[in-house]
């Protein structure tokens, strides 16, 4: 069927769904981790999957009940069905307090605005089940107010965009070197500098992660894979080491 | 009568800021500002579900008869994208946008009809005609979006500039005292705005052109060369976002 299990003890699932964004928008990873009765869904995307990725997350949930939605950032990718999945359910939205007042522009019920709540600047820790998951600040990378997930059973980082790789056809990096072709050209336009991307490196260095988890393309797995993305973002230039001193007035006319 | 503003009218040339139609609610205020030259419009930062149907009435009236040529779109917050698809059903526009963020805004469901009539911006930005009067599309990327433009029209001597100026909380629409307005900016400013180094490298950008409004998305307008020439200043050093976030960057405690 469309869902694939990245982890599964006892009642803890890291479950990500079928890939069914397809045609013109950017192709979007959804993630659903399950601890006893409690769900979470990552990123949830757009109207053209919310349909199927709906129907496929509370398949996969059975009994239990979607208690969280989470929204890494502000971009239409990740928050346009965010109505849909808060009057569907009675979970409650997490986003950067940064873009509390900018998703209302969607048109949310107001019925459901009070379950959109802001995830501080620090980041957070979410309940779920008997683990809890923790909200990793990640800001500049790319969005100005930007989370990502550690869950320590699963020891799978969510990373979001970063890590996001477009335009391979496989679902898992077997081979770091290869893969790099994929994510470079995203990464050194959209992540916004290197002391960013090198102090996310010193924060989740401690962690134990077997698996990355990407939003977008393909997951990096296993310890050596993990070290080598790691040590990719601790050294790349990106964003504004490359813009900053290039803003000019355009001549070109079209 | 019309809450709107007329801020340029040469009888062939006019540039309106359209009534506010959507302030006390949850979502962030925004301005909705029409350029028209010989009956070509162009619309800027639409907004959203909640003000769309207002918005188009009253960018009708305005033009006469005449064509909305362009919805151009500063970068891919909801604020700005969410009525796109019903802006291009409803009209012959072109949407203009970043060419990073073309693969984003289909997630809110752009239907396939239209989907032909949006198009990328190069980094480079570019200067396009309307009704056969120049619009300079400018470079601001990372300010805050990495992917952002604002729009200078030689004519009125108009700069918008997106969330570049932005203002909350006040209730005026012309910023009367510089000083005084600066506690509705700051802030905002601060954690949304991406660098130092970019702020200076936009201030550098703009001091050659002619600017007598400097007109943000959000807030109040600076009207007046004196006014632009302090918001400049301001601007020109101003210490934010990755200058001033690294100490967030830890393992959440709590």
């Amino acid at each position: 069927m469309g869902t694939r299990t990245l982890f599964e003890a006892g009642t803890h699932r890291n479950i990500l769904l079928e890939d069914f964004g397809r045609g013109l928008a950017v192709q979007a990873n959804q993630h659903l981790i399950i601890d006893g009765t409690e769900g979470i869904i990552l990123d949830p995307g757009g109207h053209k999957v919310y349909g199927r990725a709906s129907a496929e997350a509370f398949s996969v949930l059975g009994r239990s009940r979607l208690r969280y939605l989470f929204l890494s950032h502000q971009d239409p990718d990740i928050v346009a069905a965010a109505n849909g999945w808060l009057m569907t359910t009675d979970a409650d939205a997490y986003i950067s307090a940064l873009w509390i007042r900018f998703i209302p522009h969607f048109g949310l019920d107001e019925l459901v605005t009070h379950r959109l709540r802001p995830i501080p600047d620090e980041g957070m820790f979410l309940k779920l089940g008997s683990c809890e998951l923790m909200v990793l600040p990640a800001h500049f990378l790319h969005s100005e107010g930007n989370f990502q997930i550690y869950d320590p059973v699963a020891k799978i980082l969510y990373s979001g965009d970063l890590g996001a790789s477009l335009g391979q056809d496989y679902e898992d990096v077997t081979d770091f070197d290869a893969h790099l072709r994929y994510m470079d050209a995203f990464h050194r336009r959209y992540m916004v500098s290197n002391r960013i991307l090198s102090a996310w490196v010193r924060m989740v260095r401690p962690l134990d992660i077997e698996t990355i988890a990407p939003q977008h393309g393909a997951m990096i797995r296993g310890a050596g894979n993990v070290k080598r993305f790691l040590d990719w973002c601790e050294t790349l230039e990106c964003g504004i080491d490359f813009m900053a001193d290039k803003l000019a007035l355009p001549s070109r006319t079209s | 009568m019309s809450a709107d503003d007329i801020l340029f009218d040469s009888g062939d040339h006019r540039n309106i800021l359209l009534e506010d139609f959507a302030s006390g609610g949850t979502a962030v205020q925004a301005n909705q500002h029409l350029i028209i030259h010989h009956g070509a419009g162009m619309i800027l930062d639409p907004g959203g579900h909640k003000v769309y149907n207002r918005v188009l009435s009253a960018t009708m009236d305005h033009l006469r008869g005449g064509n909305l040529r362009y919805l151009f779109l500063s970068h891919q917050d909801p604020d700005i994208v969410a009525a796109a698809n019903g802006w291009l059903m409803t009209t012959d526009a072109e949407a203009l946008a970043s060419q990073l963020w073309l693969r984003f805004i289909p997630h809110f469901g752009l239907d396939t009809l239209v989907a032909s009539r949006l198009r990328g911006i190069p980094d480079e930005g570019m200067i396009t005609k309307l009704g056969g009067s120049p619009i300079v599309i400018v470079p601001a990327h990372f300010l805050h979006s990495e992917g952002n433009f604002q729009v200078y029209d030689p004519v009125s001597k108009i700069l918008y500039t997106g969330d570049l100026g932005a203002s909350l909380g006040m209730d005026y629409r012309e910023v009367p005292d510089f000083d005084s307005h600066l506690q509705y900016m700051e802030g905002f400013h601060r954690r949304y705005m991406t660098s130092k180094s970019v702020m200076t490298a936009w201030a550098a950008m703009v001091r050659s052109l002619d600017i007598d409004i400097i007109a943000p998305q959000h807030g109040a307008i600076f009207k007046g060369k004196e006014l632009v020439n302090r918001f400049i200043n301001w601007c020109d050093g101003f210490e934010c976002g990755v200058d001033l976030i690294l100490p967030k960057y830890k393992i959440p405690t709590s």
